[in-house]
């Protein structure tokens, strides 16, 4: 039990304390962080998702904002981040994390609002509801689900790329691992990883249990149990899918 | 007003690109080599794999959940935590290897689900065997499936690349990590132009390969 | 049925193609024979590892320079595993790395002793080492200084916890670093924020997102921006002659006269001017160590 014991041993030694706050500190820096910016992310790529979705129009936007988004590399992102905006720490790894995370959020969100029967669509026109009861009523619930996926795979990705952070001058878990790194210290790049991927996990099943309450029962089909899952959608060639950078 | 002559603070010194040419080249060359590397080792060993999750579903379950933890590592630790065992290549290689491997067997087991099951028993009844079958019918239903894989992990690849330049990996990743520590954009904006770029033509190429495999299938909606 | 077969071929045939075109591509690791010169993860070990890998060529010697190979601790498995055959490193950084905190002194030859026979222990040589010097230090701003009093570490001792370092991500645990400075003067700053050695850390501190910078005495910008250094006066930092470090393959009398020749004519002004022209002037390494060795007819 050598190694992982030595991680055990590490994660109790460093749980707090130390210079700028032990691990339980900088996992709640780190969960901070990844939800503010997918809030961020989310009010800034919802509005145009759903009004373009709903009309039914923009698709080119959408495959290139979905080319693009799996195209930028992360580690690229954050360093010019930096560079334009001549901060560090928190200020450029926000603006980093919100750009990766709008990519999944738009598309999804956008992919789903599309794919809702065109049928349903008239016979709720039939019923006389208007536009934008169609869109409250029949379409976000439907499109809830992809949208749901497309959270969850931001989410999952912000909380991995913010391991990178800890490069331009930010903390988080990612500071364990690369102080390991440089140090050739493996227990504690495990041990931080472990973290994160622990801190994935439970954000991932958290939004999904999430999902499960706000899901009405009709309308629940066979739900993704995980974000990976729910966005690999072949049928859907432009839903994201992005792995944890 | 004056305006700053084209310099070291620039946004892009071209002095610098001119000079560079051939380190900038060959980092491109690195970078190349290792995406399309991991993601051809990984479409040999994934689709093995998918074919057999896909018929007996009693592995595809354990290899979804594990697959599924697994994204969820941080590369750069995925990257690190081999180092004692493997030397930085291998380390690199072996986790962009299983990135890859991960994202197709999905594909690849959806695409075969895809295959209708009149086609396979016309087939069953026609006395294909299974080979036969797997190869003749199988496949190339599930082709256009499989190419969106190679496309999606070709492209993330990619990215991961420029990341694993932080364990001496070079590629393009190695320009940003200079323009990192010295604060220099020609650099950075170089390398991280030129993976992006890179990304998106790898993704339009594989995009006409699946278009030579399904130009029946409609790809905009 | 025709035209589809037609085009499932075409398709397996790029890919094949693809794949063969990837054999082909097939990138060999670099390197081969010779001796493997590798610097750590900041600027004046480049320049460094360049300065002694250009001449050994110069000299005849089969050698190749690998920049930013990574930290100390990765340089040392290097060493062991012959990876790495030579590198640059300083007497007191890395004597303390070997055999703890403290054991380096204020006295070169005394540390180069202890240096060498800590380095035969496992199999490792060390060469002549140089004047040059560089001392790791810490700045702060002409007003940091005044409003907190700074001259010394000590005076940091009982402010340090309403202050940032600015420090490469391994200060957290080098014995020179956060563990030495907490150790020997009591100081615990109120954070450790993780910057790259160089530029990253003078802009921080210009931009006030740090009150104390990690430095190297050599850095032009401390000059340039008008910095306090603070006085080490309890002797935290031993002496930090450049020396390079090899491993079996390194040891030979050709290799260490041409290396003690580019030692003897190193100096801590030279050092200090390879780096502004490599970190302020965005010159490379490679060129500018060319330069130092024409100007010294070590070429």
């Amino acid at each position: 039990m050598g190694f992982l014991g030595d991680v055990f041993s590490w994660l109790g030694d460093n749980w707090s304390g130390g210079v700028g706050g032990g691990i339980d500190h900088r996992a709640f820096e780190h969960l901070q962080i990844s939800g503010l910016s997918v809030l961020i992310a989310l009010v800034i790529a919802l509005p145009p998702a759903v009004t373009l979705g709903h009309l039914r129009r923009g698709g080119a936007l959408a495959i290139n904002v979905a080319n693009i988004g799996r195209a930028l590399p992360s580690f690229a992102i954050l360093v010019l981040a930096l560079q334009i905006t001549n901060r560090i720490g928190v200020v450029p790894t926000v603006v980093a994390l919100v750009a990766l995370a709008i990519p999944p959020i738009f598309t999804n969100t956008y992919v789903g609002l599309r794919e809702v029967d065109p049928e349903i669509r008239e016979s709720a026109a039939g019923m006389g509801m208007r536009g934008t009861q169609v869109l409250a009523r029949i379409e976000l619930p439907m499109a809830f689900p992809l949208i749901m996926a497309g959270i969850r795979t931001s989410t999952v990705q912000v909380i991995a790329t913010a391991t990178l952070a800890t490069l331009v001058g930010w903390g988080g878990l990612g500071y364990y691992i690369i102080v390991g790194l440089r140090l050739n210290d493996n227990v504690q790049v495990f041990g931080g990883a472990l973290v994160v991927v622990v801190l994935a996990l439970l954000v991932d099943l958290g939004l999904a249990g999430v999902q499960r309450l706000l899901v009405p029962r009709g309308l629940r089909t066979a739900e993704p149990r995980w974000a990976v899952d729910a966005a690999i959608k072949t049928e859907e060639p432009e839903a994201e899918i992005v792995v944890a950078a | 007003m004056i305006e700053a002559a084209n310099g070291p603070d620039s946004w892009i010194w071209w002095e610098w690109v001119g000079d560079h040419q051939d380190e900038i080249l060959s980092r491109l060359r690195e970078h190349i080599s290792l995406t399309v590397l991991s993601v051809a080792l990984g479409v040999l060993i994934a689709a093995p794999l998918a074919i057999a999750a896909s018929r007996r579903r009693v592995l595809y379950t354990p290899l979804l959940v594990v697959g599924s933890i697994l994204y969820t590592i941080p590369s750069l630790a995925a990257f690190v935590l081999l180092l004692p065992w493997t030397s930085r290549r291998e380390a690199a290689l072996i986790v962009l290897t299983s990135y890859t491997i991960l994202v197709l067997v999905r594909n690849i087991v959806t695409g075969l689900d895809g295959v209708p099951a009149d086609i396979k028993e016309a087939a069953q009844g026609m006395g294909y065997s299974p080979l036969r079958m797997l190869v003749r019918i199988e496949l190339p239903i599930a082709l256009p499936s499989i190419v969106a894989g190679i496309r999606i992990a070709t492209v993330t690849n990619v990215g991961l690349v420029t990341v694993a330049a932080l364990i001496g990996q070079g590629g393009l990743g190695a320009l940003i990590n200079d323009g990192l520590r010295r604060d220099f954009s020609t650099p950075l904006v170089v390398g991280a132009t030129l993976s992006v770029a890179l990304a998106v033509a790898l993704d339009f190429g594989l995009l006409g390969v699946q278009y030579l495999a399904a130009p029946w299938q409609r790809r905009s909606r | 049925m025709r035209g589809s077969r037609k085009r499932f071929k075409a398709t397996w045939l790029v890919v094949l193609a693809s794949l063969a075109l990837v054999v082909a591509a097939c990138d060999d690791d670099g390197g081969g024979g010779g001796i493997t010169v590798a610097a750590a993860n900041f600027p004046e070990s480049n320049i460094l590892a360049q300065v002694y890998g250009q001449a050994l060529e110069a000299g005849d010697v089969d050698a190749t320079v690998e920049e930013d190979f990574g930290a100390r601790p990765a340089l040392l498995d290097g060493l062991e595993s012959g990876d790495v055959d030579l590198t640059p490193e300083y007497v007191g950084a890395l004597l303390n790395e070997l055999e703890g905190p403290d054991t380096a002194t204020a006295d070169t030859q005394e540390s180069v002793d202890l240096l060498t026979a800590a380095l035969a222990d496992r199999d490792l040589v060390a060469f002549e080492p140089s004047e040059a010097q560089d001392v790791d230090a810490l700045a702060v701003t002409q007003d940091t200084a005044e409003e907190f009093g700074l001259a010394t570490y000590s005076d940091l001792a009982p402010v340090a916890d309403q202050l940032r370092l600015g420090a490469p991500p391994e200060c957290a645990e080098f014995p020179a670093c956060i563990p030495g400075l907490r150790d020997t003067y009591g100081i615990e700053f109120a954070e450790h924020v993780p910057l790259e050695a160089g530029p990253p850390i003078f802009e921080a501190l210009n931009n006030g997102d740090i009150e104390v910078a990690r430095v190297f005495s050599t850095d032009a910008a401390i000059a340039e921006n008008d910095w306090v250094v603070l006085e080490d006066d309890q002797g935290l930092n031993p002496v930090q002659n450049v020396i390079p470090v090899g491993g079996s393959e390194a040891d030979t009398s050709e290799i260490a006269e041409i290396l003690n020749e580019v030692s003897a004519a190193l100096t801590t002004e030279a050092l200090t001017e390879l780096n502004k022209r490599v970190v302020t002037d965005k010159e490379d390494p490679e060129d500018v160590a060319k330069d130092f060795l024409e100007e010294n007819d070590l070429a």
